[in-house]
């Protein structure tokens, strides 16, 4: 006897393609059209990307809320760098160091010190927007510049390069987390940091290194929010922390680390693409969106939370049968 | 058993030097900018820290954490407004603000107890909650145009002295009672001490943490009272980040933020540290984000040093079963 | 001890009590009585259920099954309070103090004495100090012990001494004692034996688990044997002999226990000299440890609970800094900096708190049988799957891991099971010298003698083998040397020919 197994990435799919069916239906078809079913997701890829790196950070129960700001102020430097020196090329190679850099500290301080993560990067989250406010308000860019041009090509009228980066750094993830030793240890650090350690493994360097990339991905973030809106500003960072731990979460990783991995998040973020254009497209103001984002937070979090304890159940009845089958035989 | 002298005792604990660090800055702050003629808005500032602060503090002595304690003192500020707009007399109001701060921390502690999701992860999802609340409020929760009587509330004083900082006052000697002197305070330190060692010792840990989340909520009702009472106008959105006011007070006055220690006198000095700051960064016309970034450090600085044994302020000895 | 103990007044009955856990049968038709101030001993191996049994009585556990009976009459108790309620407290092995609170607020948590301050009721301190001071004098240990210390900064017996006078604010007529001497120096063991002396003078009746023969025989009335969560049976003390004792705790013969195989002694592969490290941090100094292990052989360290074995253990292989001596492998003098490097040399460590520290234990057999030695399956940090299933089926086939499958959860595996993991994780690491911290620590007696078996055979093979433990039957059964530690100072050797428990803990207490 063995049961159908519906893994949860499975009806995340079949959520997707019935919101898709219901925003078509509500928008009189306009959702069904491939441009716009496809160029949905270039709204929220940049979260995606971020995304990426946090459901990592989340993976080792740790938590990354500076994240946003990391990312409004590498886009600053970037822009300040390019307003200085007029070549971008240079500008998005500062974009890239800062945002290591930024990474790199609250790596430091998660692998050196016990202070929780949450603390930590709510520490640094307020450091980075002191620091981001430091360069000035807002900066924009004009078409003609690399970064805007790419930004907002489609390839082939269809495919935006938004998607296309953020499905580059998905696999780049999806290998980093399946077939390395590297994905290995996350979730275990996840699950039982001790036990790692006494297995000869540095969890302090592996969550370093955690940390930076995502300070790296906001790098990258910044570079296509920068490219999709053509300017930041000192308002931009503003709970988008939480827009992007919402990914994570309704993506089935477990806040209390070791459970989940990034395909629940890149198909999360297909999701909330989906969910925020059509709601545009229905006319409803933005900030609706924020709303319907929290509800949806606290839904998954009640959700997941029920969904592990039977889970727990449904190990702790497993357990107790290959205790019978072993006094048996 | 020889008693040590009160006062001593104070001055060597960890609040007591703060205190004297606080005071120093004080008195240079006195001296080098004019501290003493905006006392009035130093003190009223204090007022409202120190009863949030208090807030935050019930919460993280179980080793738990509220960060919507920013934004709902906008959602709070707004449903009292409108009610005031409305004709409702001003004590009704406070009522109504105390069972809004009640209701959200409740949803807080419910998800955490019955769920077991961390806390921070349930107020997270509440802090986007209520910036998506605001802006569906009409005119984005907006309220002007209050009754001056109103704001005459806010603003009494005696002196330099507003009335409200008597009573934060009241609020703080009575919670350093109510965490010394009944059972309940001490519980909580139960509880966050050690949660099993608590179910060991027969207390109801998620009662406890529910009861908390409840007083908790309460004084951030007070808080949103106090902060909007002296303003002529409400708008919720700028009350997102004020966590960050209330957090380094309770982190800075020595409540540890994995639970079950530090004493509320502790924040009445990381209170009026903060405060401190907060004239700073206006009279030495510093821009907000000077205050953040100290904010960021101070945190990181005070909690590290909560993990470090600074050998100075804890002196270890082992009493009685020494080791042969 | 002097008193006469009418055997059928009973305080306390337990009748078929049963409790099972995931993955084992902790308790199954159990019973114990314990008559109106007596001293009752309950003793078993590691893992016999004796410490469930304990929580049963007091409601830390609730029992799937059974009756209790307090002074004749039935009761259920559901919760700790409950337990406190009808007067029957336990003390923790684990103390159940909370540190950052002190003396006295630890002793009346929970059950705060109260006054009225007009409308409102407020904690009375000073009627608390005043029960404090009975409490500390009925005790006999008045003035030693600061009302206002943090628990803390307090010592190992001291905070023994508070979880006593905690139990007694509840006007405890029952105690129980969970190997109270686990972690006690010789004096601080006559101490308690005093304080117990005084405590049934007083009347109040006792139930109290060790494995230490001596103590048993000193101040137990009479004792219960309990071998693999069942009862067995229970005698006045002054009608058993010690023999009689071990073979119903065993419950089979010593050589089928500890099957001890003879292995052909080495040249000396491991050199310890001198090390030293200051505990003053931490609390667990090393004061100049010096041995040599040969190839093949099983040395054993003996000592009390945080005398400094697995503080020893961790130093050698790179998990604790030490601060001055001389580690020799083959004769080459190495320095491990971290864990890593000491695996690859060819050492290996298996923690005692196998959950904590040895597993992970929601992954599957196959992730943490290659959490070690991950990064030399595969290139550039990239996992060869199919080498990693291949080694993991191989030390499950050779170690007999009972599991469906090598993806199963070792959370759901019996104790003996996940330390059968944990010894393969180990293996997987291809070690000369493996050391062994508590390797059956909470695992059944069946699983306990396998794992003997294998241990012998490993040293038939050739690797080095360090145990350390706390089961003296255990040592003494398998090791070819035994070196004794004490307060972090090395208190002398035995060869196998000279052992005995005698020796032992005489060097040890």
């Amino acid at each position: 006897m063995k049961k159908v197994k519906i893994s949860y990435e499975l009806v995340m799919v079949f959520i997707l393609a019935a919101m898709i069916l219901i925003f078509g239906g509500l928008t009189d078809g306009i959702f069904l059209r491939l441009s716009t079913m496809i160029g949905c997701t270039a709204d929220v890829a940049y979260l995606g990307v971020q995304a990426m790196a946090m459901t990592l950070i989340i993976l080792t129960a740790g938590i990354d809320l500076s994240v946003s700001y990391q990312m409004v102020c590498s886009a600053m430097f970037c822009a300040w760098t390019f307003n200085a020196t007029n070549n971008i090329f240079i500008a998005i190679v500062v974009c890239i160091i800062s945002g290591f850099v930024f990474g790199a500290l609250n790596g430091i301080i998660a692998a050196k010190t016990p202070i929780n993560p949450w603390l930590i990067t709510m520490s640094t989250m307020y450091i980075f927007q002191a620091i981001s406010w430091f360069f000035g308000t807002s900066f924009a860019f004009s078409t003609g510049n690399p970064v805007v041009d790419i930004g907002n090509m489609r390839i082939g009228g269809i495919v935006p390069t938004q998607l296309v980066i953020l499905i580059v750094v998905f696999i780049i993830f999806y290998i980093l987390e399946k077939k390395t030793t590297f994905g290995r240890y996350t979730h275990a650090i996840g699950y039982n940091e001790n036990a790692v350690n006494y297995s000869g493994i540095n969890a302090g360097k592996i969550k370093f290194w955690i940390y930076t990339l995502g300070g790296l991905m906001s790098a990258v973030a910044a570079l296509m929010y920068m490219g999709r809106s053509w300017q930041v500003n000192q308002e931009t960072g503003t709970n988008m922390n939480i827009e992007v731990i919402a990914l994570v979460v309704l993506g089935g990783t477990s806040t209390a680390g070791g459970v989940g991995g990034v395909v629940g998040s890149f198909l999360a973020c297909l999701i909330i693409g989906v969910l925020k254009r059509g709601l545009a497209l229905m006319g409803l103001p933005g900030t609706v969106y924020n709303f319907i984002v929290g509800i949806v937070l606290i839904g998954s979090l009640i959700l997941f939370a029920f969904l592990e304890k039977r889970k727990k159940l449904v190990s702790r009845k497993m357990a107790i049968a290959n205790m019978d089958e072993q006094q048996e035989g | 058993m020889k008693k040590k002298n009160p006062i001593i005792a104070f001055f060597s604990s960890r609040e007591g030097i703060l205190a004297i660090f606080v005071a120093i800055c004080f008195i240079i702050m006195c001296f080098t900018t004019n501290l003493v003629g905006s006392m009035y808005v130093f003190l009223r500032d204090l007022s409202y820290l120190i009863v949030g602060g208090l807030a935050l503090m019930m919460v993280i002595l179980l080793g738990e954490i509220d960060i919507s304690s920013g934004t709902v003192l906008g959602l709070i500020g707004f449903c009292v407004f409108t009610l005031i707009q409305m004709g409702v007399p001003l004590p009704l109001c406070m009522l109504v603000a105390v069972l809004v701060g009640m209701l959200n921390s409740f949803i807080v502690g419910i998800i955490t107890v019955r769920f077991r999701v961390p806390s921070m992860i349930v107020s997270l999802a509440l802090v986007k909650l209520h910036i998506g609340l605001f802006a569906l409020l009409p005119n984005a929760g907006y309220v002007s145009n209050i009754d001056p009587a109103i704001t005459a509330v806010g603003t009494a004083s005696v002196g330099s002295i507003p009335i409200m900082l008597f009573v934060s006052l009241a609020l703080l000697a009575l919670f350093c009672w109510l965490m010394k002197y009944t059972p309940y305070g001490r519980k909580v330190y139960a509880v966050g001490g050690s949660k099993e060692s608590a179910v060991l010792a027969g207390i109801n840990a998620n009662k406890i943490t529910l009861i908390t989340y409840l007083v908790s909520g309460a004084l951030l009702g007070i808080t949103a009272m106090m902060y909007w009472l002296p303003k002529t106008q409400v708008q919720p959105s700028s009350c997102s980040g004020m966590e960050m006011y209330f957090l380094p007070i309770a982190v800075v006055g020595g409540i540890n933020i994995m639970g079950g220690s530090g004493r509320p006198i502790g924040i009445l000095v990381a209170g009026i540290l903060i405060a401190l700051l907060q004239r700073a960064a206006y009279l030495f016309d510093l821009g907000t984000q000077w205050m953040y970034l100290s904010y960021g450090i101070i945190v990181l600085i005070a909690v590290y040093s909560m993990f470090v044994d600074i050998s100075f302020l804890k002196k270890k000895k082992a009493v009685g079963g020494d080791r042969a | 001890m002097g008193v006469d103990i009418d055997f059928s007044d009973l305080i306390l009955k337990l009748e078929n009590i049963n409790k099972s856990f995931p993955g084992v049968k902790a308790l199954q038709n159990m019973q114990i009585e314990l008559a109106r101030g007596e001293m009752h001993a309950v003793c078993g191996e590691n893992g016999a259920g004796k410490s469930t049994l304990m929580k049963v009585i007091t409601g830390v556990y609730k029992a799937d099954s059974g009756q209790m009976y307090l002074n004749g009459e039935q009761v259920t108790i559901r919760e700790p309070n409950d337990a406190y309620g009808k007067g029957i407290a336990i003390i923790f092995q684990e103390t159940s103090l909370f540190k950052d609170l002190n003396v006295l607020e630890n002793m009346f948590m929970g059950h705060e004495p109260v006054k009225m301050v007009g409308p409102v009721k407020s904690i009375d301190y000073a009627a608390m100090r005043k029960k404090a001071d009975e409490i500390f004098e009925f005790l006999g240990i008045t003035g030693s012990i600061d009302y206002e210390t943090k628990i803390d900064n307090l010592g190992v017996a001291a905070k023994q001494m508070v979880e006593i006078a905690k139990a007694l604010t509840y006007d405890a007529k029952v105690l129980i004692f969970d190997e109270p001497t686990a972690a006690l120096t010789n004096k601080e063991v006559r101490a308690l034996f005093r304080t117990i002396g005084r405590l049934k003078e007083q009347g109040i009746s006792m139930l109290y688990i060790s494995h230490r023969m001596e103590e048993i025989f000193e101040i137990a009335d009479r004792v219960t044997v309990i071998r693999d969560g069942t009862y067995v049976r229970t005698a006045k003390i002054n009608e058993v002999t010690e023999q009689q004792l071990i073979s119903w705790m065993v419950g089979r013969e010593m050589s089928d226990m500890y099957p001890k195989a003879d292995v052909e002694i080495g040249d000396t592969i491991l050199e310890v000299e001198g090390i030293r490290r200051d505990g003053s941090k931490d609390g667990f100094p090393l004061n100049n440890v010096s041995f040599k292990v040969r190839k093949g052989e099983i040395f054993g360290i003996a000592g009390l609970a945080g005398a400094g074995r697995t503080e020893m253990a961790e130093c050698l292989v790179g998990l604790r800094k030490y601060d001055s001596g001389t580690v020799k492998l083959e004769g080459k003098e190495i320095h491990n900096k971290n864990y890593r490097s000491a695996i690859e040399k060819g050492f290996i460590y298996v923690s005692e708190d196998r959950k904590k520290y040895g597993l992970v234990v929601p992954m599957s057999i196959e992730e943490n049988l290659t959490m070690s030695t991950l990064y030399r399956l595969g290139k550039k940090g990239f996992i060869n799957f199919k080498e990693e299933d291949e080694l993991v089926d191989r030390y499950m086939k050779e170690l007999r891991v009972k599991a469906p499958n090598r993806e199963f959860v070792v959370e759901n595996l019996s104790g003996g099971n996940q330390q059968k993991v944990l010894v393969a994780k180990a293996l997987c690491a291809e070690p000369k010298i493996l050391i062994l911290d508590e390797p059956t620590r909470g695992v059944d007696v069946g699983a306990k003698s396998e794992i003997h078996r294998i241990v012998s055979s490993l040293a038939q093979q050739g690797l080095t083998i360090i145990m350390i433990s706390s089961d003296m039957p255990e040592l003494l059964g398998m090791c070819d040397r035994v070196m004794v530690v004490k307060a972090g100072t090395k208190t002398g050797e035995l060869m196998r020919e000279e052992f005995s428990q005698e020796k032992v803990l005489e060097l040890a207490l």
